[in-house]
């Protein structure tokens, strides 16, 4: 085993501490889905560079402290934006390909979150905080389907 | 990550100067669409994803990505911009790409005011509303320009030819967009400093390129080093205009103001006085704490020989400020038939600024209430709510 390196100790170590604690308090994974108003991406569009810049700035700095809060807190997995190209399919055997998703859509996915939580109660806190909200997007949390045993 | 993010306005024009170079001005506004969707994308991403370690080049990137997307979808006959690599010029070198659009652009092929506009629009990233009012024109007037600028230029075009013959257009260019930054038209903010900052930028490094040592230039010069010399005395600590009666002189910038005489000396050998000479002159005036005398004096003859709107309306005010507000209601109401001049929000708190003086407070009211419908940059309407508050202060 390399002592340094992708597999070595120094990187394992706080990755095995997070599985216990998830173990240990009996938590369950959610996926926070944001769906952007497509109202707000229009006018984002119409700004100038400049003011894309300040408003970046903004969106950034409150993305940032959230993940980062999921991250101290030991609950994050993941976070993704998705891009605005898309295809949508539908059809059972003539599968029919259009451009999608956005072209009658007002709103569409932009992305999501996917943390752990005790309860679902405990993840619409932790939705509530989401900085999607603050942007006008609107969020929805859905808890992963529980296996027994 | 990396709590800087790169500056958007900068990046727009980095990005346009490089494509534009690498594909061609006739793709400018394929070009500028996927700028902007580069940027929408990167709002998009690095908020969930992290920032990518090199900013820049992931819009680049991201940027030239779409525009390749886009010739592929819109290909058509022999209209690959890859077939026809342009041949690079070397007039101006090429860390300087930003500043050699700005001669590429100014194309024999257009007009004066196209090369004006789409300079304002491609490269200083102003919207086809603000240009408008820097220009006192129509909004559909200045988009209807644009198009059919784009629409004029091919890739022979790419060539700078004449950068003396372009001068002039760049100039006014960089003095609009500094004018721009000086006062917001619209927005959040009172002024957009780092545009104005960045419109010096720029000048000072074309006044190295070209090695012309042309005295306009260095009346421009001088004309922004003076009134950026007052930026930090323009606004007050919570971001609302400051009248210059008010400003606090002890915080001029002594370095911008010593900038500015150096230039303003070197613009002297002029055999002509330009709008920048002119304008130079009264910035220096006012940046060294001149009387009201001595600043109609300079308001003459800037209406004189360039009386544009706001030359005009300036013009009127100032002789408010000297003879008093009567003759200052006067001058404004001289004006009041030109439809460019009294739809100006200042136009209107000019009046109930003078009225105010003379102690009439529902006159002043109104012209201040007038003021508030109109302007457009919340900074000078939360200012002139403060001023019509104090008058019905006044009045208990």
């Amino acid at each position: 085993m390399k002592i340094f390196g992708r597999n070595g100790p120094l990187k394992s170590q706080p990755r095995r501490y997070l599985e216990t604690q998830i173990d240990t308090k009996v938590m369950t994974k959610y996926l926070l889905t944001i769906y952007n108003n497509v109202d707000e991406i229009q006018q984002w569009m119409e700004m100038t560079p400049e003011e894309q810049g300040i408003a970046m700035q903004e969106v950034a700095a409150k993305y940032r402290a959230y993940t980062q809060r999921l991250i101290d807190e030991g609950r994050y997995l993941a976070s993704e934006g998705l891009g605005h190209e898309g295809k949508v399919l539908h059809g059972k055997t003539d599968i029919e390909v259009t451009d999608g998703p956005y072209v009658f859509a007002k709103e569409m996915v932009g992305g999501f979150f996917y943390f752990t939580a005790e309860s679902l109660e405990e993840a619409t806190d932790i939705a509530k905080d989401c900085p999607a909200l603050y942007f006008g997007a609107r969020v929805e949390i859905r808890e992963q389907m529980q296996y027994p045993g | 990550m990396t709590d800087a993010l790169p500056n958007f306005r900068d990046e727009h024009a980095r990005i346009t100067a490089i494509l534009v170079r690498k594909f061609g001005p006739q793709h400018l506004e394929s070009i500028l669409d996927a700028t902007q969707e580069a940027f929408l994308a990167a709002l998009q991403s690095w908020p969930l994803q992290g920032e990518p370690n090199n900013p820049a080049a992931w819009l680049t990137t991201a940027a030239e990505r779409r525009l390749i997307d886009h010739f592929r979808k819109t290909r058509r006959e022999t209209e690959l911009p890859e077939q026809e690599p342009p041949a690079p010029d070397t007039s101006i070198p090429a860390e300087h790409d930003e500043l050699r659009l700005y001669f590429l652009i100014c194309s024999p092929k257009l007009k004066f005011s196209e090369q004006v506009c789409l300079i304002l629009r491609t490269l200083g990233g102003l919207t086809s509303s603000e240009i408008a009012h820097l220009l006192h024109e129509s909004e559909e007037a200045v988009q209807r320009r644009i198009s059919r600028a784009k629409n004029k230029l091919t890739p022979h075009d790419l060539e700078i030819h004449n950068p003396d013959a372009s001068l002039p257009a760049v100039l006014l260019a960089l003095y609009l967009l500094f004018t721009e930054g000086y006062e917001a038209f619209r927005g959040e903010e009172y002024l957009r400093a780092e545009l104005a900052v960045e419109a010096l930028r720029l000048t000072q490094q074309l006044a190295h390129l070209t090695g012309k040592q042309c005295p306009d230039f260095h009346a421009l010069l001088a004309l922004m080093h003076f009134n950026i010399s007052r930026l930090p005395a323009r606004t007050s600590d919570d971001g609302l205009p400051i009248l210059l009666k008010d400003q606090n002189k002890s915080l001029y910038d002594l370095t911008h103001i010593a900038a500015g005489f150096f230039h303003l000396e070197r613009a002297q050998t002029a055999t002509e006085l330009s709008r920048y000479h002119l304008e130079a002159g009264l910035a220096a005036s006012i940046a060294s704490g001149a009387n009201s005398k001595e600043l109609l004096y300079w308001h003459e003859l800037i209406v004189e020989r360039y009386p544009s709107p706001i030359s005009q309306l300036s013009h009127a005010i100032a002789i408010g400020n000297h003879l008093g507000p009567h003759q200052g209601i006067d001058a404004l109401n001289a004006l009041r038939s030109n439809s460019q001049i009294s739809k100006t929000p200042h136009f209107h708190s000019a009046i109930g600024h003078f009225y105010a003086e003379l102690g009439n407070r529902n006159a002043a009211a109104l012209a201040y209430k007038r003021a508030i419908g109109l302007t457009m940059s919340s900074p000078i309407r939360r200012s002139l709510e403060q001023r019509f508050e104090e008058l019905s202060e006044n009045a208990q």
